[in-house]
């Protein structure tokens, strides 16, 4: 089961940041002009 | 074609009654479009400015993903693993910073210096007066998106040859038939609808599909485990090598110079609404390339070997999985995800291709200095379209190589020769005309160069190299000429 915690995050974990990282973006970035 | 077999689909009514109605809606948001893009040429090319948040954030992302994302990367998932994930990671991070970053302050400076095409802005930008940026940009521009054009026209005639036995001629015939109607009739608001139309299409189809495929296998925990059972490397994130892996992650640098792309940006009516659309454009990117990866590894568990797909092909596991696994509705909507990454991305390239050749050779080169009525460009630029077709249209017909030749660093030549420049010119102050030409030359170059070259080939994709080697040109020389600026 070690071996399937790599793919679990490649595979659930990495989309789920960047969404997550979209929506901090755009809350905490200053209006653009 | 080898493909004829492919996806020898026994159809129903339902699946061409859903593909019929599918395709009937685009042409009528075309004719409904057409006279809002009669107004003037910015409308036609731009949708005036007026394009909502929803609209802008959708079709800027599906314009950028051809077949390749649904057929290219599932395919690569099967033969790769997880590891594939790689290749969509790069394109998605740097399609969020320019949402974030770059698409305000280009929609905002574009319209300042009332600039509707990417040549346009670089010009008055830089206030170059004898037009070589402009010159130098639509060449670079026409050469690649015709190309382009073309084999996104040879995709749908092989698709559809593919799905509906139809003759490869007919099928290219039909699927230049609809993006020409809608993007002549409608310009820039009926693709970006119709884009954002195909989008949902494209999002139904790759989230249905491997839930549908992953439910009957047994559910995720036993999908990996038949891998691992399998070939355990295709569970191991990192089982590639380092230029590849910077490779895949490299390929993200062509967003910012694809032109199809940045015109979107430029289009939203608010800029401020730029950080919504960031957040719908990143989760539909995400949710389409997790789908494809989800399909390529769900089918390595159901067909571990190649020789049980279609013509052995990995490329064909999409359709195939679709049509082993869904119902015949279903079956329609993923042929018609296919069309639709196929058509979202052409019909774009066909109206920056067209505003390259009426609003940069036309009106700013030909007709410098003259008031033309709007009228008569937006007719002239619907001319524009149907020669492009028909150019783009012979080229996929007797020229396939060429054309394949050419969109092999198409999107590697537009990233690593106007990305720099364009990103330095909305960044850096200090960049100059003479800077950003020598960008646009030195990335076009390099990107030919290191892929003809097979040693340079095999260490990393070229659009990194030239991306970088262009920006520093753009530096370089701009220092070294800032004080002619």
């Amino acid at each position: 089961m070690v071996g399937l915690i790599s793919p679990w995050i490649a595979l659930m974990g990495i989309p789920v940041c960047i969404i997550f990282l979209a929506i901090i973006l755009a809350i905490f970035t200053k209006k653009q002009r | 074609m080898e493909n004829s077999q492919l996806f020898d689909v026994s159809f129903n009514s339902g699946t061409l009654f859903s593909f019929i109605a599918y395709y009937l809606l685009l042409i009528s948001i075309g004719i409904y479009s057409a006279r809002f893009s009669s107004t003037g040429i910015t409308e036609f090319f731009l949708g005036g400015r007026q394009m909502k948040r929803f609209v802008v954030a959708l079709s800027a992302v599906v314009s950028g993903r051809s077949a390749w994302l649904i057929l290219g990367v599932s395919g690569m998932a099967y033969s790769r693993g997880v590891s594939a994930i790689w290749a969509v990671v790069g394109y998605i991070l740097v399609e969020l910073f320019l949402f974030i970053f770059v698409a305000g302050r280009l929609r905002t400076e574009t319209e300042q210096l009332q600039s509707i095409t990417i040549p346009d802005y670089l010009e008055t930008r830089f206030n170059d007066r004898s037009g070589i940026l402009r010159i130098v940009s639509v060449f670079i521009i026409l050469i690649f998106m015709v190309a382009y054009v073309a084999a996104q026209f040879s995709g749908g005639g092989k698709a559809f040859h593919a799905s509906f036995d139809m003759p490869y001629a007919w099928g290219i015939a039909l699927t230049t038939g609809i993006v020409l109607v809608y993007t002549i009739l409608g310009g820039f608001f009926a693709v970006s609808v119709i884009d954002m139309i195909q989008a949902i299409c494209m999002i139904l189809a790759l989230v249905i599909l491997p839930a549908v495929a992953i439910i009957e296998f047994g559910g995720f925990n036993l999908m990996l485990s038949a891998l691992n059972q399998l070939r355990p490397d295709l569970l191991d994130p990192m089982a590639l090598t380092a230029g590849a892996f910077i490779g895949f992650i490299g390929i993200g640098l062509g967003s910012p110079g694809n032109p199809h792309i940045l015109v979107r940006y430029m289009s939203i009516d608010d800029p401020a609404q730029l950080r919504i659309s960031a957040v719908i454009g990143t989760i539909w990117n995400v949710v389409m390339a997790w789908g494809a990866i989800y399909i390529g590894l769900i089918g390595r568990a159901l067909y571990p070997t190649q020789q049980l797909l279609p013509g052995a092909d990995t490329e064909q596991l999409y359709p195939f999985l679709a049509q082993n696994h869904l119902h015949p509705l279903l079956f329609g909507l993923v042929l018609a995800s296919i069309f639709a990454a196929i058509m979202s991305t052409a019909d774009s390239q066909l109206l920056v291709a067209a505003s390259a050749v009426v609003r940069d050779i036309y009106q700013n080169l030909i007709k410098k200095n003259v008031e033309l009525p709007q009228q008569r460009l937006v007719f002239f630029s619907r001319i524009a379209i149907l020669v492009l077709v028909v150019v783009a249209l012979l080229l996929a017909i007797t020229a396939e190589k060429l054309i394949f030749w050419l969109v092999l660093f198409a999107w590697g030549g537009l990233g690593a020769s106007l990305g720099p420049a364009i990103l330095l010119t909305l960044f850096w102050k200090k960049t100059t005309k003479w800077g950003v030409l020598a960008g646009l030359v030195t990335g076009t170059l390099i990107v030919v160069i290191w892929n003809q070259v097979a040693g340079l080939k095999n260490i990393v994709y070229e659009l990194i190299p030239a991306f970088f080697v262009s920006m520093l040109m753009v530096v370089i020389v701009s220092l070294c000429t800032r004080n002619s600026n």
